[in-house]
């Protein structure tokens, strides 16, 4: 077995999904089980996965909409119910759990879509990953988009503004 | 790069949202045993236990 590809597509690939499914509502704790899990079941497998990056994220979200590991409807990150007290996050920076935050908040059926795109997902791949049809997924995503950026600017606007 | 990804009305947006999320992705690398998790992948995979005289770890084939 190619134990050194495995190792460096582990190393590559390993926090990136996990972030993935945080943005997409996960308990930080949840997120590196299921991708965790993902990752052993990929090793089992490895001589006959030909595109392991697609393969452990679809796998790990799978894993991650099982059993207790459901996502909520909308999760501010100081609302997580894994984490009452707030650091199941506290690894990551204020304008890093910022943005997490964004994603989290947006609506059920723009969230999803929007951290895969921002996984580098295109819209017909959005759209294999999720059973949503390519105009669907695109509207979504230019609706979050949109929202997204009127939120940023909108911070970006206070942050800039002189103290009085 | 799609054609979503190049769509220039976000791309400010899109910018910026990516590299904080690959700033995350860093921080929890950075936080988290990487190679602790590695190691408890190829754990996982004892079935055949053939010995990693590398590693010390037993491994399948």
């Amino acid at each position: 077995l190619n134990r050194d590809g495995f190792a460096s597509f582990f190393q590559q690939r390993y926090s990136s999904t996990a972030v993935l499914l945080i943005a997409m509502g996960a308990s930080r704790a949840d997120a590196e089980d299921a991708v965790q899990e993902a990752m052993i079941n990929a090793w089992q497998k490895w001589e006959t996965i030909h595109e392991p990056t697609a393969w452990v994220r679809t796998t790990a979200i799978r894993k991650l909409q099982k059993g207790k590991r459901q996502l909520p409807p909308t999760t501010a990150l100081d609302e997580s119910a894994a984490d009452p007290e707030g650091t199941d996050l506290a690894v990551f920076s204020e304008e890093q759990r910022r943005v997490l935050s964004l994603l989290r908040q947006l609506p059920t059926a723009q969230r999803t879509i929007t951290a895969l795109y921002y996984d580098g997902l295109s819209a017909e791949e959005i759209a294999e990953v999720t059973g949503k049809p390519a105009t669907t997924v695109r509207s979504h995503l230019r609706h979050a988009r949109r929202a997204l950026k009127e939120v940023i600017a909108s911070e970006q606007s206070w942050s800039a503004a002189p103290d009085p | 790069m799609t054609a979503e990804h190049g769509d220039a009305e976000f791309a400010d947006t899109d910018t910026y949202i990516t590299r904080h999320l690959n700033e995350a992705a860093a921080a929890l690398t950075a936080h988290s045993d990487i190679r602790a998790k590695l190691r408890a992948v190829f754990c996982a995979d004892l079935q055949n236990g053939e010995h990693d005289t590398n590693t010390g770890i037993a491994r399948s084939t």
